[in-house]
C-alpha cells in the first residue's frame, strides 16, 4: 500500500486546491440563486423559454430600430451581432422593446441572420410588443426565415408581392430589375412604366458588390435587395445592402499587388482630404476618380447613380458606408461615430419621378 | 449610305447586364464578342456603317456601355469607331453623350 504523502508542500497544494474548488462552487451557487430569484413570479412558459435560450448571447435591439434615422445605435446593434457571428456564438435577439423599425434595419438584420444560418450557428429572437412593429416585421417574413432551411447556397429569396420583396445573390442579375420595375410601376402609376434609371442603379450596385465588397475574392459577398411597396402613398422604397467591406475599407485594404492598392491614401494625399464624408461627396460627383486614375472608363458606378438622381429618375437617395452617412439629394454628408461594415443604400421611386411608356 | 442594323433588345437581350461575362448574364463583353465585334469587322470590309439601336431594353449600366463601345475603340481606334458607329437612343437621349465620352476617352479624339 502506498504511504500517504505528508510533506508540507503537498498539504499546502491540497489546501489551495480545496479553496479554489470551494470558491467556484460558491460562485455557481450564487448564480443559480440569482437566476431562480429572477424567475420568481414568471409563468412556466417564460421559465421554459429562459431555459431554452440560457446559453445564447442576448442582444437587445434599440427602441428606435431605424437604419436611416437612428443610424449609430442601429449600427452598434448590427455590429454586436457581427461580433458574435465571428465568435460563432448563438444569439438571441431581444426585440421586445422596439417601438419603431424601418425596412433598412429589417434587411440588414435579415442578411446577418442568414449568415448565422449559413454557418449553422443558432439565431433566435422574440417578437416586438408593439403591434405595428410586429406587423411590419411579420410582413417582411423575417420570422418565417428563422425556421426555414436555406434552399440554395447562392440565392435566397423572400417574396410577398404586395408588401416586401427581399432577394440576395452574389452576381449581377439584370432580369431582377426588369421584374421589379414592372411591379413597382404598377404600384405607383397603376400600369407598367419604364424606369430606366432604376435598372441602372441595380446594375451598378450589384456590380460594385461583385467586384469590391470582398477583400479576398471577387463575387464572394452577397448583396441584398429589399423592395417595399407603399400602396397608399403610391411610392416604392428600395434598400440595397452588401455586408462586405464598405466603400472606404475596400479602397484602403486592397492587396499590395492590386491596381487599387493604397487607392484611398492616394486620394487623400493628392487632393488633401482627410475626411471620408468629403471623399464620398467628390466620388459621387465624379471629381475624385479622374484626379487619381486619369482614366475615365473606370469607377463610373457611383457617379452613374448620382446622375440617375440628378435626372429625377429616383428620389431620396441615402448612402451609409463605413463611417459616412450621406443624404445625397440634400447634399448632406456626415461622419458617424461608429462604423458600418458594408454598404447600405436607400432610395425611393415615386409619382414625380421620370417614367416612360412601357416598350420592352 | 448603307447600314448594318443592330438592336440590342432584339438581337441580344432586353436586360443587358454587367461589364464582364464572369460578373453575370448578358454582359457587355458577351455583346462585344458575339455581335458588335463581328459587325464592326464586316463594316470595315464592306464600307457600311453600323446603327446600334439601344431602345427597347430595361436600361443600361455604365460598365456595359463602356465595355462595349470603349472596348471597340480600344481594339480599333476611337477615330474609326466614331466614323462607323451611329447610336439610336430615343428613350435615353443622354446615352449618346455618355458613349461618345467612353469612345473619346480611349484616344482623346473629339467629335
Amino acid at each position: 500500500m502506498r504511504k500517504p504523502d505528508k510533506r508540507p508542500k503537498y498539504s499546502l497544494f491540497l489546501w489551495r486546491r480545496h479553496k479554489k474548488i470551494e470558491k467556484k462552487r460558491k460562485i455557481a451557487k450564487e448564480r443559480v440563486k440569482t437566476i431562480r430569484r429572477s424567475l420568481q413570479g414568471k409563468s412556466s412558459f417564460q421559465i421554459l423559454e429562459f431555459r431554452k435560450y440560457q446559453r445564447y448571447e442576448h442582444v437587445v435591439a434599440p427602441k428606435k430600430f431605424l437604419f436611416l434615422n437612428n443610424t449609430q445605435e442601429t449600427i452598434n446593434f448590427i455590429n454586436k451581432l457581427g461580433y458574435f457571428l465571428k465568435k460563432r456564438k448563438s444569439v438571441f435577439v431581444d426585440l421586445n422593446l422596439v417601438e419603431d423599425i424601418d425596412y433598412g434595419a429589417i434587411t440588414v438584420m435579415l442578411s446577418v441572420m442568414i449568415e448565422f444560418k449559413r454557418l449553422k450557428i443558432n439565431f433566435n429572437g422574440n417578437f416586438p410588443l408593439n403591434r405595428l412593429v410586429r406587423d411590419k416585421l411579420q410582413s417582411s417574413q423575417f420570422f418565417d426565415r428563422l425556421n426555414k432551411p436555406i434552399i440554395s447556397e447562392s440565392e435566397y429569396s423572400i417574396q410577398k408581392t404586395d408588401q416586401i420583396f427581399t432577394k440576395a445573390n452574389k452576381v449581377v442579375v439584370p432580369l431582377l430589375g426588369y421584374n421589379v420595375m414592372q411591379e413597382a410601376s404598377k404600384t405607383i402609376w397603376g400600369e407598367k412604366r419604364m424606369c430606366k434609371g432604376l435598372q441602372r442603379v441595380f446594375l451598378e450596385l450589384m456590380q460594385n458588390t461583385h467586384n469590391h465588397a470582398s477583400f479576398e475574392q471577387e463575387g464572394e459577398m452577397f448583396w441584398w435587395l429589399s423592395v417595399n411597396h407603399d400602396v397608399e402613398n403610391k411610392k416604392v422604397s428600395f434598400v440595397f445592402v452588401d455586408y462586405g467591406l464598405g466603400i472606404f475599407e475596400s479602397l484602403s485594404n486592397k492587396p499590395a499587388e492590386s491596381k487599387w492598392s493604397g487607392y484611398l491614401q492616394k486620394i487623400k494625399t493628392r487632393v488633401g482630404y482627410e475626411n471620408n464624408a468629403e471623399i464620398l461627396h467628390k466620388l459621387l460627383d465624379g471629381e475624385l476618380h479622374l484626379t487619381v486614375t486619369g482614366k475615365s472608363f473606370r469607377g463610373k458606378g457611383l457617379p452613374g447613380i448620382r446622375e440617375v438622381l440628378k435626372r429625377n429618375q429616383i428620389s431620396n437617395l441615402r448612402i451609409i458606408s463605413n463611417n459616412v452617412s450621406a443624404d445625397v439629394f440634400n447634399a448632406q454628408y456626415n461622419l458617424l461615430g461608429n462604423k458600418f461594415n458594408g454598404t447600405f443604400l436607400y432610395w425611393e421611386l415615386c409619382q414625380s419621378n421620370e417614367n416612360k411608356i412601357w416598350n420592352i | 449610305m448603307e447600314y448594318i442594323n443592330i438592336s440590342v433588345a432584339n438581337q441580344f437581350s432586353k436586360t443587358p447586364g454587367p461589364r464582364l461575362i464572369k460578373e453575370g448574364e448578358f454582359s457587355g463583353e458577351l455583346f462585344f464578342n458575339t455581335i458588335l465585334d463581328q459587325a464592326f469587322s464586316e463594316a470595315l470590309q464592306s464600307g457600311k456603317k453600323i446603327k446600334v439601336d439601344l431602345d427597347g431594353t430595361a436600361g443600361y449600366g455604365t460598365s456595359f456601355l463602356e465595355q462595349t463601345f470603349g472596348g471597340l475603340a480600344r481594339k480599333y481606334s476611337a477615330k474609326k469607331v466614331l466614323e462607323l458607329i451611329e447610336i439610336k437612343s430615343d428613350e435615353e437621349d443622354y446615352l449618346k453623350k455618355d458613349i461618345n465620352e467612353y469612345i473619346n476617352a480611349e484616344n482623346d479624339v473629339q467629335i
